[in-house]
């Protein structure tokens, strides 16, 4: 068939456009590919598990950014999970607000973690739950916020977003599994499911490619190995946006340094 | 406002009905008969002007009264503390329209020159507000200075004035900024020629003999300084050439300073009865300025401080409502405590209408001035942390913040005491078990059902390790007789429940949950 049309072959292009598009498209920090993680925002504290660091952009939790845990109940090992980094945090104080019982101190004591450390702080009214997340963000003189709330408004929590984006304070929001199916501005959502001698983790959401399949987090080191080797057989899909493992990093643009 | 039947000051509303100054006051009711015309009150002038006084000592501690109507600050030591002469004035100025009254503000290396200025920005506004028909209220002027050095360069003084007490609405009738800006001189330069163009109606010795003045062909204070002193002094008063030699710095200033009183105590009576309690937070701003200027005067912080809530008097009197506000730290900010306040006023419960606010310090600390640091330093955090405990204390009240207070005993309910944030004490490190302890404790235990023999919570609970045996409390009738256990349901989680043993059928109880 004869096509009178000039026909652009490899040869007719000049060599630059031959390249992938990457090399000549300069990206902002703020600006990711689907398959790549977001790492703009560099802060963070490592979890203390390496499963979940490889999965989380900039390996670890982000500060500054909301973080939704969703629980199938509580009492699953979610403050385990988190115990590694609130050991990092040093001594900077740890605001408990709203939670489910009454904290045990001889078990965060056994943790290595200093009780005096702790502030618990109970309200009667949402509202007023509310209001003493955004001042403990504001304040910024506790190192991390532990938020349990059951239900909670889209606009409350597009406005604890942007507190928590205001401040460096670590900021989880603990709620329950049902919650998944409504959306939410959190940068970071993780479902909690509990596991035997450990937790099982679903990233339903973060600023990268979407998580493919449930991390198994075990306490202790125990059966670690068996996890990781569990992970490693896991079928890689050839869609840009199923990859288990992200892209590797082009950011030409400036990355934010924590001061 | 009237004094002796003739209205002396109006607001902008009734100079638009056509009420001028000097009209009788029963012309008044005859043009404008829904204007309320209120008698001057003296005492109450004299009492606004203490306040102004007292909420400017926050900005220099060399303070004094020039007459009923003016106030002169030296300022020099504090100009580079407050951003220079600028920022100074704008501060001044924020604060006195804070407390709801207008001013003219004079800056100069003499304090008399500075008053000149600021007489001359009162006089001005006045005649442009009555070419505009507004309101002129009677004025309080105030003039500040400083003559602690005497070097000329850094020999400033400061004027403003303040004009009238009854009124609230000083925003209606400010002067613009523009007008503000320009009294304001630095070098005695300057200031010298900015003093030949003023016009001598502005010097009260010279408005005695205004009509000589103006018969040989004086207008401005360069006129009379031209005129030959020792004829000029035997027709006139020697105190017309000691002011002018005064405003041009060549005659020394001397001033008695105001002192701050031993003890503060403000009250302020509102316009209306308030019966919302978030009302009140404007009147409570005027009595914290006042208390802020006193605090700085004094080289004090306050720890705590009562605001008394004044109800109405009389034949359905009702005891004043006392609000305390105690502060972990000593503090002397002023917006840090109106902020304190609001949260307070949002909770609070008024029983019946106020009709006046009077604020005292109760205790107090001496202040320590805070070290700057370019980095946020731990202190600083610490700092940050009880103003967090005192703004949540404010808003929940003291119940809802808990501190760790664990205490040594084998009973887990009781080992795990938590403390009132607000009554913080160091609490001795108690010896806490070595066993395994669960994150979350259940407030009542939960009795658990028994199903095939093994205890049943959501699913049949299998036990991982136990027992550990507690047995405690037979000295105070809490006895706990128990057999705790590590359990775990079917889905993974781990339960801590515990076994009954004085009970002759051995009932099972879910005491914690491992988080």
């Amino acid at each position: 068939m004869n096509v009178s049309t000039p026909t652009v072959t490899a040869a007719t292009l000049s060599p630059p456009l031959l390249q992938p598009l990457s090399s000549f498209l300069p990206l902002h920090a703020h600006v990711w590919r689907a398959g790549q993680m977001g790492l703009a925002r560099a802060h963070v504290t490592a979890t203390g598990h390496a499963a979940l660091d490889r999965e989380l952009p900039n390996q670890g939790w982000p500060h500054g950014g909301l973080i939704e845990l969703l629980l199938q109940q509580s009492g699953i090992g979610e403050l385990r999970l988190l115990q590694p980094a609130l050991h990092a945090l040093g001594e900077q104080r740890i605001a408990l607000l709203q939670p489910p019982h009454v904290p045990h101190i001889a078990a965060w004591s056994d943790w290595g973690l200093s009780p005096q450390r702790l502030l618990w702080i109970r309200t009667q009214r949402q509202a007023d739950a509310l209001w003493s997340a955004e001042q403990v963000l504001r304040n910024g003189s506790c190192g991390a916020l532990l938020f349990w709330q059951q239900t909670l408004r889209h606009e409350s929590l597009r406005r604890l977003q942007l507190a928590a984006q205001a401040s460096d304070t670590l900021c989880w929001l603990l709620r329950p599994l049902s919650a998944t199916d409504s959306a939410s501005p959190a940068s970071l959502r993780i479902a909690l499911r509990p596991l035997a001698g450990g937790v099982q983790l679903e990233i339903l959401k973060r600023r990268g490619p979407p998580c493919a399949s449930p991390i198994d987090v075990f306490w202790c080191g125990r059966d670690a190995h068996a996890a990781a080797a569990k992970h490693s057989t896991n079928e890689v899909s050839d869609a840009l946006l199923d990859r288990r493992h992200p892209d590797p990093i082009t950011v030409t643009g400036p990355v934010p340094a924590v001061v | 406002m009237t004094e002796g039947a003739q209205v002396i000051a109006l607001s902008s509303t009734a100079a638009a009905q056509g009420v001028r100054i000097g009209m009788r006051s029963a012309s008044v009711h005859g043009i404008a008969p829904q204007v309320m015309l209120q008698p001057r009150d003296l005492l109450r002038e004299q009492r606004s002007f203490d306040a102004v006084a007292l909420a400017l000592m926050q900005y220099t501690p060399e303070i004094a009264a020039i007459d009923h109507q003016s106030l002169v600050l030296d300022v020099s030591a504090s100009l580079s503390l407050f951003g220079g002469y600028r920022r100074l004035s704008r501060c001044i100025y924020s604060s006195v329209q804070t407390l709801g009254f207008s001013l003219a503000l004079g800056m100069a290396p003499t304090a008399q020159a500075a008053w000149l200025f600021a007489q001359d920005c009162a006089q001005q506004r006045k005649h442009r507000r009555t070419q505009y028909q507004a309101s002129n209220p009677s004025n309080h002027q105030t003039s500040n200075h400083q003559t602690s050095n005497h070097q000329a360069s850094n020999h400033r003084r400061t004027q403003y004035q303040a004009s009238n007490p009854s009124n609230h609405q000083a925003s209606t009738h400010q002067p613009s900024t523009h007008h503000f800006l320009q009294r304001r001189v630095i070098k005695l330069g300057a200031m010298r020629r900015r003093l030949d163009g003023l016009s001598f109606t502005c010097l009260p010795e010279a408005v005695h003999h205004q009509e000589w003045l103006e018969g040989i062909g004086c207008r401005t204070l360069a006129d009379i300084r031209r005129l030959p002193r020792s004829g000029l002094k035997r027709r006139t008063h020697t105190r017309l050439l000691e002011a002018l030699d005064r405003a041009y710095g060549e005659a020394p200033e001397l001033f008695e300073w105001l002192q701050a009183p031993a003890s503060f105590q403000a009250t302020i009576e509102l316009p209306y009865r308030i019966d919302q309690a978030p009302m009140l937070l404007f009147a409570a701003q005027h009595l914290l300025a006042q208390m802020s200027g006193w605090l700085a005067a004094r080289q004090q912080a306050v720890r705590c401080f009562l605001l008394w809530l004044v109800h109405e008097k009389g034949r359905a009197s009702v005891t004043p409502t006392a609000l305390e506000v105690m502060l972990s730290e000593p503090s002397c900010e002023e917006a840090y405590l109106l902020r304190l306040l609001k949260e307070r006023f949002g909770q609070l419960q008024l029983v019946a209408p106020v009709i006046a606010l009077r604020l005292e310090a109760s205790q107090l600390s001496a202040w320590l001035a805070p070290s700057g640091q370019l980095f946020a330093s731990p202190a600083s955090k610490v700092q940050d942390y009880h103003r967090l405990l005192e703004l949540l204390v404010a808003r929940l009240g003291a119940d809802a913040l808990r501190l760790p207070a664990p205490c040594a005993d084998h009973r887990p309910e009781q080992a795990n005491q938590w403390q009132v944030a607000h009554q913080a004490s160091a609490v001795e490190q108690a010896e806490m078990p070595t066993a395994a302890r669960p994150f979350w404790l259940l407030e009542q235990p939960l009795p658990l059902m028994v199903r095939q023999h093994r205890p049943f919570y959501g699913s049949s609970l299998r036990l991982l390790s136990g027992p550990e045996r507690i047995e405690a409390g037979w000295w105070d009738g809490a006895l706990a007789l128990r057999d705790y256990f590590v359990a775990q349901g079917e889905e993974g989680a781990c339960y801590w429940i515990y076994r009954e043993r004085d009970a002759s059928s051995a009932r099972w109880f879910l005491h914690g949950l491992f988080a």
